[in-house]
């Protein structure tokens, strides 16, 4: 079988969970008997399109190729330069001829690449993996309102024209139709997590066209626990992810500074490991900075790592905290923790609640609550049983080679029937 | 009739003089024993199968105690002109038992030998002899064929009195030829005079006399005002003839007389008036003549007086008139009259007809002039007016009548607004929030558009940028007018839920959405739809696209869907195609149409109601604004009126209704009086309850201003045509009995559903 595994972004350029996990499929599959997997990432500016096509290797693997793309309809999420897609996207596909085609996002690609497929190759399947809530929400695929951040569990054209009031309700319900009649050529939508596929059942997908399959990591190298003196606390806390607002981490630097002296001690500690702060609005930018000047000797700021790096830098960490204030859907960092036994501190909403159990193999604290917070880091630094407890009720993550086996099982069921109709 | 069966015995006579206008056309002079009929067959002996005719006119005379009866003849034969001398001409007049025989003198060497030969033999008939001549060759002589003109100017010369000279004479402006002389005998001229020139050319006048001490008594001054109904001023003449009672008189222009230019004919003509003696209707006219004239400049800016005028907007509408938006200051009020002139001449009180309008910002403006400083009392300086007018000509100028008889010009910009966006930039000259508005567009504006609509409309062409297959019975149209149109979403509806098999797709394109044509062009290549994309020659609305899409097909079933339709199921297009039955009636039928929040947007329309204030016209959509699924109907029904954001009839019905009219701003206003008309002209009309399409609200230009007048001045048209002759319109809300498809003929409720009468 031949697949094409099709992501917004090469992990070798950029860092996210959704090239990290397309990116593995494409190796796991690839280690298939049977199986031959190509890899197709999108790329764009700084990266100039050559002057004769926009298909490029950038010095990556054999099966590893690039589209330029970068003439975005952010509103539509649709690809302007529809004659890359017929012309150089489609001799790639006729050239690989892949069985399936998985998209892993269409961000930058356009959903019209769907139709470029389903038009190319009528006979493949198609599989999309949503990875966020994008096709729902305009506010970054967040479902965060945009005025104070507010969590939003609703889509409907009236509620959307409350975040964007220049935008007419009809406009964004044409843009549901729009992407809609795209999304309808899947042959099968995956989701790594319950939540977000509720979201989009809620949303208007039927629910039998989704399957729930969690992203696999690399689980070859186990980060040992910190070592720590005898008596010695378990106090340091680690974040890991993008810098970004809705990441939390101010919720985290926050609530870290709330800290009393007493609990807090001389031991414990924040290390921060996380990018792409530099691409932030101004404002949050100068919030962070203050925060982490606040924070003092607390916090440590470490700055952008590589996916390779992750066992060295559970190493250094007790606890990992996920307080992002939007929903997640299954944030890789969990999964990682599981496998390193870092138990986890999350907000208590969508993904993070529904990949990780209260009391079990983590803490809940209420969403965007640094006081919350800060009682549930108080409660586990004072608490000298809580860590080894929660370690040991962590789940074993599916690997990389797991998570191939189940989408080749998934693969394979959509040659088992008819294709459904688009 | 062969020579033995003529008669022998002809009448005694004699062609004295002949003279030839063309190879078949001569006159002649001449005498007979006996008097020539007036009209009758001519031809020359020699050639008897070519008969001609003429014309004549004689008078008796007694010479030497001899009774001749003389004859002036207009004849036209085959040859005649060329005829050798001494030919025999047989004239045989109408009821005459005998022909008149003569022989051809040989003809005059010039019209002045002829003319001179005719007042010598005529003497005190010469006069009737020339209007004779006048009245058969003054048509010809006007249009300038040298011969004739010749022939009439020498008569003319011959048979006139010398009354006077002409010397002064120059052209006026929009009015005629100003004439100024002198004349022997004190007799008005008029009221038509012969001007003759290197034409002869007859002409109005309006004349008038004064006197003169260097002229002999009774002689008196004299002025004619040449008025040509149309055209320019006539070229100057050599001579003026007139007629006063049996005289006829003529006026030599002198060689040396003096030709005013244009601009200064008028004034002299002014400066002369106080001393003018003429019938009232001849004075009035040329008091109106030696007005100022308006030369193309502003001299409103420049009075003394405090007044002050500008114009913001001034527009020609093809078939309608003109609209002109501006300000006058007068808060002295020293203008008596405001009206636009054209250069057609045409001319119209405009203070009588326009709307005042509050302007503060003038008054504050002016405030501290100190012509002004203390005066101004109020705000009303605005004004908009519409002019009706039915030239193309559209030049034109506004003249202020001050008092004392001063007048003051303010020239027009004038821009021709006969497209669609012309039209919406009308609709954007007032502001809605003014008290004035109202009355603007039941007085202006309203008028101004209904006028449009009633003028002859030319058919928009178009080109084909992409050729689609159009074999279907049925087309679906869609008109992309709008350059804010996102036709990828337009093209990928299409493409998953289009008309497929039913009917085949043509998009009509704007040159104003020309970067939408060449997306569109682009996506339906993208999604492999197979349609037609037609670009319009001259920018148009989503009507005249629908117009232009039903003239280039040849489907008889069509399919009209806005760009900002959305179809959601496969089967759309042809259950609406099977609401029209066969073809054969004239139908048409529209689904229930949902806005983006599920709610009904369309459910059939049940009636029209008219206000006094705006919006003036308001249709009710039954169930507007009910959830989705209120109250599905499974059947189609009976409606007033489909919608045209999307709605399948036979091209037999948009026949009936003879398509669009083009008075309307906004396309539902416009559909809705089509659709109105096809119900008056017998269409069935029907509403497909569970067709289900999305109509969502053209929201990008949803807040341009031009929508918002243009549903008032909308409104106004639609009660203007439609207040009381809405057809009976069919009650469909939830409680009443739901009918059945069935027609219901106009003017004739059926006993089956509820009627809402309109006011």
């Amino acid at each position: 079988m031949r697949v094409l595994v099709i992501s917004h972004g090469h992990p070798a350029f950029s860092i996210g969970g959704a090239e990290m996990a397309s990116f593995n499929l494409f190796e796991g599959l690839n280690r298939l008997p049977g199986v031959e997997a190509f890899y197709l990432a999108r790329a764009a500016h700084p990266l100039a399109r050559h002057r004769q096509t926009p298909l490029m290797s950038l010095r990556q693997g054999t099966r590893e190729t690039f589209l330029w793309a970068d003439n975005y309809d952010h509103f539509l999420l649709s690809n302007r330069a529809t004659e890359d897609l017929t012309g150089a996207f489609r001799r790639y596909l006729l050239e690989v001829h892949p069985d399936v085609v998985h998209f892993h996002h269409f961000i930058g690609l356009g959903v019209e690449a769907l139709w470029e497929v389903r038009h190319t190759l009528p006979e493949a399947r198609i599989v999309l993996t949503f990875h966020e809530y994008l096709s729902i929400c305009m506010h970054h695929g967040q479902m965060v309102k945009t005025q104070k951040k507010r969590l939003c569990s609703r889509a409907s054209p009236a509620d959307c024209h409350g975040c964007f009031p220049e935008v007419p309700a009809a406009r964004i319900f044409e843009r549901e139709l729009f992407l809609k009649s795209h999304l309808q050529l899947a042959d099968a939508l995956v989701s790594p997590s319950r939540f977000l596929l509720d979201r989009y059942v809620k949303w208007g997908l039927p629910a039998e066209w989704f399957t729930m399959l969690e992203n696999g990591i690399d689980t070859s190298n186990v980060a040992p626990p910190r070592p720590i003196a005898p008596g010695a606390r378990r106090s340091r806390f680690g974040f890991f992810g993008q810098v970004t607002e809705f990441k939390g981490v101010q919720v985290l630097l926050d609530a870290v500074g709330r800290m009393p002296d007493s609990v807090w001690g001389d031991d414990a500690a924040l290390c921060i490991f996380g990018g792409n702060l530099e691409n932030q609005p101004e404002a949050f930018r100068n919030a962070f900075e203050a925060l982490i000047e606040r924070a003092g000797r607390r916090a440590k700021f470490y700055g952008s790592y590589q996916a390779g790096e992750m066992p060295d830098l559970m190493r250094q960490v007790d606890w990992a905290v996920v307080p992002s204030i939007w929903w997640e859907n299954s944030p890789l960092v969990i999964q990682e923790s599981f496998l390193h036994g870092r138990p986890l501190i999350v907000s208590d909403i969508g993904g993070m609640k529904e990949k990780v159990t209260d009391g079990v193999n983590g803490v809940h604290f209420r969403v965007g609550s640094a006081e919350d917070l800060a009682d549930k880091m108080t409660q586990v630094l004072t608490d000298p049983s809580a860590w080894e407890r929660l370690r040991a009720g962590a789940p074993r993550p599916i690997s990389h080679q797991d998570a191939a086996e189940q989408h080749l099982a998934l693969y394979n069921s959509l040659f088992g029937a008819d294709r459904r109709a688009a | 009739m062969s020579d033995a069966q003529q008669p022998q015995q002809h009448p005694i006579g004699e062609i004295v003089a002949s003279h030839r206008l063309a190879a078949d056309c001569v006159v002649l002079l001449g005498w007979g024993a006996e008097p020539l009929a007036h009209e009758g067959a001519a031809m020359l002996d020699d050639r008897r199968q070519d008969r001609g005719r003429y014309r004549a006119a004689g008078w008796r005379m007694d010479e030497d105690g001899t009774s001749r009866h003389w004859f002036v003849a207009a004849l036209r034969a085959p040859g005649v002109g060329e005829a050798a001398d001494g030919a025999r001409l047989r004239l045989h007049g109408a009821g005459a038992v005998r022909p008149v025989l003569g022989c051809l003198p040989a003809f005059d060497p010039t019209a002045g030998a002829f003319a001179g030969e005719l007042v010598r033999r005529l003497g005190p008939h010469s006069q009737a002899a020339t209007r004779f001549l006048l009245e058969s060759f003054g048509a010809r002589a006007s249009r300038g064929i040298p011969a004739v003109s010749a022939l009439i100017g020498a008569v003319l010369l011959a048979g006139s009195e010398e009354d006077g000279v002409i010397e002064i004479l120059g052209p006026i402006a929009g009015e005629g030829l100003f004439l100024q002389g002198w004349m022997r005998h004190p007799r008005v001229a008029g009221p038509r005079l012969l001007l003759q020139g290197e034409r002869l050319e007859e002409h109005a006048a309006a004349c008038a006399t004064f006197s003169r001490a260097d002229v002999e008594a009774p002689a008196l001054g004299f002025v004619a005002l040449v008025r040509p109904a149309e055209g320019n001023a006539p070229e100057a003449p050599r001579f003026v003839y007139f007629r006063a009672g049996n005289h006829l008189l003529r006026l030599g222009v002198l060689s040396g007389a003096m030709r005013l230019p244009a601009d200064e004919a008028a004034t002299h003509l002014r400066e002369t008036l106080p001393h003018l003696r003429g019938d009232p209707a001849a004075e009035r006219a040329l008091l109106a003549a030696a007005r100022p004239r308006f030369a193309g400049q502003d001299t409103v800016s420049g009075l003394s007086r405090p007044v002050r005028m500008a114009i913001d907007l001034a527009a020609h509408v093809k078939g309608a008139g003109w609209y002109v938006t501006g300000w006058l200051l007068d808060p002295m009020n020293q203008v008596a009259a405001v009206s636009i002139h054209g250069s057609d001449r045409s001319a119209e009180r405009i203070d009588r007809r326009w709307t005042r309008v509050v302007r503060a910002d003038v008054s504050a403006g002016f405030a501290a002039d100190p012509l002004f400083q203390g005066r101004i009392g109020h705000d009303k300086h605005g004004f908009t007016v519409f002019v009706p007018h039915d030239g193309d000509d559209m030049r034109a100028w506004f003249e202020l009548e001050l008092g004392g008889g001063d007048l003051a010009f303010m020239p027009l910009a004038v821009t021709a607004m006969d497209g669609t966006d012309e039209r919406r930039r009308l609709l954007e000259s007032f502001d809605v929030h003014k008290s004035s508005a109202q009355e603007i567009v039941e007085r202006q504006l309203g008028p101004l558009f209904a006028a449009a609509a009633e003028a002859p409309r030319e058919r928009t062409g178009h080109s084909v940028l992409r050729a689609g297959n159009d074999t279907s019975d049925a087309v679906l149209i869609v008109p992309i007018v709008e350059s804010s149109l996102r036709t990828n979403v337009i093209a990928a509806g299409l493409a998953t839920c289009g008309p497929g098999d039913a009917a085949s797709i043509v998009f009509v394109c704007s040159p104003s959405a020309a970067e939408s044509a060449r997306s569109l062009q682009r996506e339906l290549d993208f999604y492999g739809l197979d349609a037609s994309v037609l670009m319009a020659d001259a920018p148009l609305d989503a009507c005249d696209a629908f117009g232009v899409g039903v003239a280039a097909t040849k489907a008889d079933k069509l399919l009209l869907l806005s760009p900002c339709t959305r179809p959601v199921t496969q089967d759309w297009a042809r259950k609406l195609l099977d609401a029209l039955g066969d073809g054969s009636v004239p139908a048409c039928a529209s689904p229930t149409l949902l806005y983006e929040d599920w709610s009904v947007r369309y459910a059939g329309i049940d009636g029209v109601r008219f206000l006094d204030v705006p919006p003036f016209a308001d249709a009710t959509s039954a169930r507007a604004g009910y959830p989705r699924g209120w109250s599905r109907a499974e059947a189609p029904k009976v409606t007033l009126a489909a919608s045209l954001e999307a709605c399948a009839l036979t091209r037999s019905a948009f026949e009936k209704a003879q398509g669009f009219a083009g008075a309307f701003a906004l396309t539902g206003n416009a559909g809705l009086d089509l659709f109105l008309r096809m119900r008056t002209a017998g269409v069935r009309m029907s509403w497909v309850g569970e067709v289900e399409l999305y109509g969502l609200d053209d929201a990008v230009d949803a807040g341009e201003y031009w929508r918002r007048t243009g549903e008032m001045v909308d409104g106004w048209c639609l009660r203007a045509r439609w207040q009381g002759r809405v057809p009976p319109a069919i009650n469909v809300v939830p409680h009443a009995s739901d009918a059945p498809i069935a027609d219901v003929p106009p003017g004739e409720p059926s006993l089956r559903v509820a009627v809402s009468g309109s006011r």
